[in-house]
């Protein structure tokens, strides 16, 4: 029996390795600069490393997948191109876009090869999908974090093209590549910049009459904390505002959570989609080593005894560890 | 790239975008039809709850508009996960009017259709307008967060598809799986009880110094400031964008409507038209996307030109 795909994130070369090593099906990646959506400072692959990370992980039986997902402005078009050239060119398993005239070049030019529709755009319904599929030859599509278990299950029916969901990590709480709330605040836009709440443009001030810390997105504000040490990044779906109609101060958007399947990954598995896929490419080297690790035992585990949970609860606080501030979630897969 | 001067903007009133009683929203299309706009969308991009107009009032509101004169189009939900809310939209394609699309998927629906690629479609980039071009699409209503340069060159590759920009009301930010008004009450979005009716204008939301910034629309984000492109009319028009949409307002879209169309006239200055639409915005008006700012802020003819450096947001 053919097992899903855990498909994990590298943000440089010795990430890629702790992937593979530790049982990634498929590795996502990005060339530097800003045609992928994790651009951000001292992450992602040059020229020689992409070729290094391809040649690694095809010795190992891995699955290399090019992030080109950004959505170039028309001067930014030819780059975008020239990275799809490279992409395929260094032997890449296939190519994530999200632009139309991105998946349009590639449908033209590369018609065998494999492209995957990325989170990006916004393809969450069997008809978007299907478009997609008709239109621009898509194998796969990668859902927006807005179905549930028993979405996902009727979309696979409806559809061929397969299906890969995000497993673990950050929690976009809207639906990706619809959300504008960074750019309202900053101006930089995650699709066109590929970063949601750049680091740039956070500041820290201190707030002297109450003794706390403002922690601004450009000059908003977006929290005021005490402790700097278990506080979440900093993004406007995780500030604290006055909603005017209740009068109440909260986290109106989203608390501070992030996103683990672990506990329902039977489920998951039985809608029947293809991947499941780690976010994370901006993270360090020992967080993919310890995710890749948990998936693919709890994977593995699944398909030898049909259940999949651990009783180690030590392995799963160690896990969400990895995430500063943040308390797991399964988003809306249980239900909206 | 033609340049032409010399047409007069056409204005439009989008999709209503809180949810309003069935009956108000009926007397305000009649509101509608005497005034000045040549286009209207009619219909819930929202949320498939909140679609309470159901086809044949659809039908009733596009004849009281189109005995008007106007043209009226169908909008159609920007986020769509499931079977019924596919087989509703389909079922919005069988009406007689061009559809807007605010989903990619709808486009499936639409042969033989005359189409419109509604804001909430991702066109960044001169080669996709192109691509819908090539589909048919008769008009392209841009994304919120382009620049102006972004506008230029989209612009400039579809000469023959007609351009349309928000140019007045809270623009849509985000849509979410999630309930956010729902939430707000302490309820799921599948026992929300419809609850957003209650907040006509959205539940608007501040920082913890008291700035405006959000606005909760059921599962849907939109701005507290009100973008107002009306002092950038010259510029649109030169860049080839021929349509000024006005989001319609809880009590005041003829009035709205009618400084616009002032302007458009001639009779009405543009800065005199801030002075009056400003108090249609207490949260404030932004216009910062188009100059390549934040959106939340507001760029001033006068400091526009004297080279973009002076940014003033007044009206917190």
């Amino acid at each position: 029996m053919r097992k899903i795909e855990i498909c994990a994130p590298a943000g440089n070369l010795p990430s890629l390795k702790a992937a593979v090593d530790n049982g990634a099906d498929a590795v996502y990646m990005g060339y530097s600069g800003d045609t992928n959506l994790r651009n951000f400072p001292a992450l992602n692959f040059t020229e020689d490393e992409v070729s290094k990370a391809i040649q690694y992980a095809h010795s190992k039986g891995s699955k290399v997948y090019i992030t080109v997902n950004a959505y170039p402005q028309e001067k930014e078009l030819p780059l975008a191109y020239n990275v799809v050239d490279r992409a395929y060119d260094s032997g890449a398993d296939a190519v994530i876009a999200s632009d139309i005239a991105v998946l349009s070049y590639v449908k033209d030019k590369y018609p065998e090869k494999r492209l995957h529709l990325s989170v990006q755009a916004s393809a969450s319904n069997a008809q978007a999908i299907e478009f997609c599929r008709k239109h621009f030859g898509i194998k796969r599509v990668v859902l927006p974090r807005v179905l549930t278990v028993d979405e996902i299950a009727a979309l696979k029916s409806q559809t061929s093209v397969e299906l890969e969901i995000f497993a673990m990590g950050l929690l976009c709480i809207n639906s990706e590549g619809q959300c504008f709330l960074s750019s309202y605040l900053t101006s930089e836009s995650i699709n066109t910049y590929g970063a949601c709440s750049h680091p740039k443009f956070i500041n820290f001030e201190e707030d002297e009459d109450e003794g706390v810390m403002k922690i601004l997105s450009g000059s908003v504000l977006l929290n005021k904390c005490s402790s700097m040490e278990e506080m979440a990044y900093p993004t406007p779906c995780k500030g604290r505002y006055y909603n005017s109609a209740t009068g109440e101060l909260n986290y109106s958007i989203q608390d501070p959570e992030s996103l683990n399947v672990l506990e329902i990954l039977p489920e998951i598995i039985r809608t029947g989609i293809a991947s499941i896929k780690i976010e994370g490419r901006q993270r360090s080297r020992i967080y993919v080593e310890k995710v890749v690790r948990a998936f693919r035992e709890a994977v593995d585990k699944y398909y030898d005894e049909g259940d999949s949970r651990t009783d180690s609860r030590a392995g799963r606080q160690d896990l969400q560890s990895l995430f500063e501030g943040l308390a797991p979630s399964v988003g809306c897969y249980k239900g909206k | 790239m033609t340049v032409r001067q010399d047409f007069r903007m056409k204005l439009t009133l989008g999709p209503i975008p809180f949810l309003w009683e069935k009956n108000r929203i009926i007397s305000f299309y009649k509101e509608i039809a005497e005034t000045p706009v040549s286009v209207v969308y009619v219909g819930e991009v929202v949320c498939s709850k909140r679609a309470i107009l159901g086809i044949d009032m659809l039908k009733t509101i596009r004849n009281i508009l189109t005995d008007a004169g106007k043209e009226v189009v169908i909008s159609t939900f920007g986020l769509m996960t499931n079977r019924e809310e596919l087989e509703f939209a389909e079922s919005l394609c069988t009406i007689a009017a061009p559809i807007e699309v605010n989903n990619i998927g709808i486009l499936n629906f639409c042969e033989g259709k005359e189409t419109i690629a509604g804001p909430h479609l991702a066109i960044y980039n001169g080669s996709t307008a192109g691509y819908f071009a090539s589909i048919g699409v008769k008009r392209i209503v841009f994304m919120p967060e382009l620049s102006s340069d972004a506008i230029r060159s989209v612009s400039s590759a579809v000469p023959g598809v007609e351009k349309e920009i928000i140019a007045f009301g809270n623009l849509p930010l985000a849509f979410s799986w999630r309930c956010y008004t729902a939430r707000a009450l302490g309820m799921s979005k599948a026992n929300c009880a419809i609850s957003c009716i209650k907040y006509p204008e959205g539940m608007p939301l501040e920082t913890m110094d008291r700035m405006p910034v959000f606005n909760i629309n059921g599962t849907q984000i939109v701005s507290a400031q009100k973008v107002c492109m009306i002092e950038e009319i010259d510029l649109l028009r030169d860049m080839g964008v021929g349509l000024l949409r006005i989001m319609p307002h809880p009590t005041a879209t003829p009035e709205i409507i009618d400084i616009f169309n002032s302007v458009t006239e001639g009779v009405l200055s543009a800065s005199g038209a801030v002075k009056r639409l400003r108090k249609f915005a207490p949260e404030g008006i932004s216009n910062g996307w188009f100059y390549g700012k934040p959106g939340w802020e507001y760029v001033g003819k006068e400091s526009a030109e004297a080279d973009a450096r002076h940014v003033s947001q007044p009206h917190f």
